[in-house]
């Protein structure tokens, strides 16, 4: 008698199935609306302060600062930079360069030898030509912007009425 | 008969593992890169971003698109305004939809424009928001994966 109950429970458990259908009609609703409103091209944004109308504090003359301004222009595909002493005062010698647009790599680490150097970057302004594409410029912003020496990136914009 | 009906009764109904198995996949596929964020963008879709490894923080409420026949603010195009325009009085639209939308001075705002946009065109606006009074502007891009990996 025991053996037959005991054929008849493994029967019946080997009957019962896991029920997947309400597994199936969940995953059937949130496939097609993932499908529908995912977003497969990964979005990035380069963030820059606009320049103010008031001007900044202003640096006393006497100061003496080992922090450096630099203001980089654009030009169609040629990047100048120059470097300032700290609020843009006086030009510094031998810190002027030139670069390519194509190779952002270069201005890099030209950043990064002024910085391992004796010279500390504060901040930057940037200016681009009105030949220059969006996408040469968003390059080197994102160089600039990326430099973890650099406190601030302004854009410096056409003057407005 | 009686042997040929047990037959089809032991027969097993449709195999629904595999497919069970196969929709998982998917949808791990797709939460692992679900981003909502980027939904909120409002983003004409022939636009093409330039690249950038930076990642955007948080997604502003005003977005700019500007591209060289007109600027549409939070998806809409401001009627009038011409981006080659660069007298200060036909740029009033752009005031007035900011004045409507009640921003923020300190709110940050989204600017998208197409890689080959000349330059200008997003410079004349991005001062005219500056003008107004904004201080901080992103510039939504296309975030390089490839790139960032090298380095």
């Amino acid at each position: 008698m025991s053996f037959l109950r005991k054929k008849q429970r493994r029967r019946e458990s080997q009957d019962q199935e896991l029920n997947l259908i309400p597994v199936m009609n969940l995953f059937v609703c949130l496939v097609p609306f993932l499908l529908l409103t995912a977003a497969f091209v990964k979005l990035g944004g380069v963030d820059l302060e606009l320049p103010k109308a008031a001007s900044g504090e202003v640096v006393k003359e006497t100061e003496k600062s080992n922090e450096v301004d630099l203001i980089v222009q654009l030009d169609g595909t040629r990047i100048m930079l120059t470097g300032y002493e700290k609020g843009y005062t006086n030009e510094i010698e031998n810190l002027r360069s030139e670069f390519n647009v194509d190779s952002p790599e270069v201005l890099a680490k030209f950043l990064t030898d002024v910085s391992l150097g004796n010279r500390k970057l504060n901040a930057s302004l940037f200016k681009a030509s009105p030949q220059t594409r969006f996408e040469d410029a968003v390059k080197v912003l994102s160089v600039l912007r990326k430099h973890e020496g650099l406190k601030s990136v302004v854009l410096a914009t056409d003057m407005v009425n | 008969m009686k042997k040929k009906r047990r037959q089809r009764q032991k027969t097993s109904p449709l195999m629904l593992t595999p497919m069970v198995d196969m929709l998982t996949v998917i949808l791990i596929f797709l939460i692992v890169h679900y981003s909502p964020e980027t939904a909120k963008i409002k983003k004409s879709s022939d636009i093409k971003l330039p690249m950038s490894e930076l990642a955007l923080k948080k997604v502003p409420r005003i977005q700019i698109e500007v591209n060289d026949q007109q600027i549409q603010f939070n998806g809409l195009p401001l009627q009038g305004l011409k981006p080659a325009d660069d007298r200060s009085a036909s740029w009033k639209p752009l005031k007035d939809a900011l004045d409507r939308g009640s921003v923020k001075k300190d709110e940050p705002i989204l600017i998208m424009a197409d890689k080959n946009t000349s330059f200008v065109y997003v410079d004349r606006t991005v001062g005219h928001l500056a003008a107004n009074g904004f201080s901080e502007v992103y510039f939504l891009t296309e975030q390089d994966e490839k790139t960032k990996e090298r380095n």
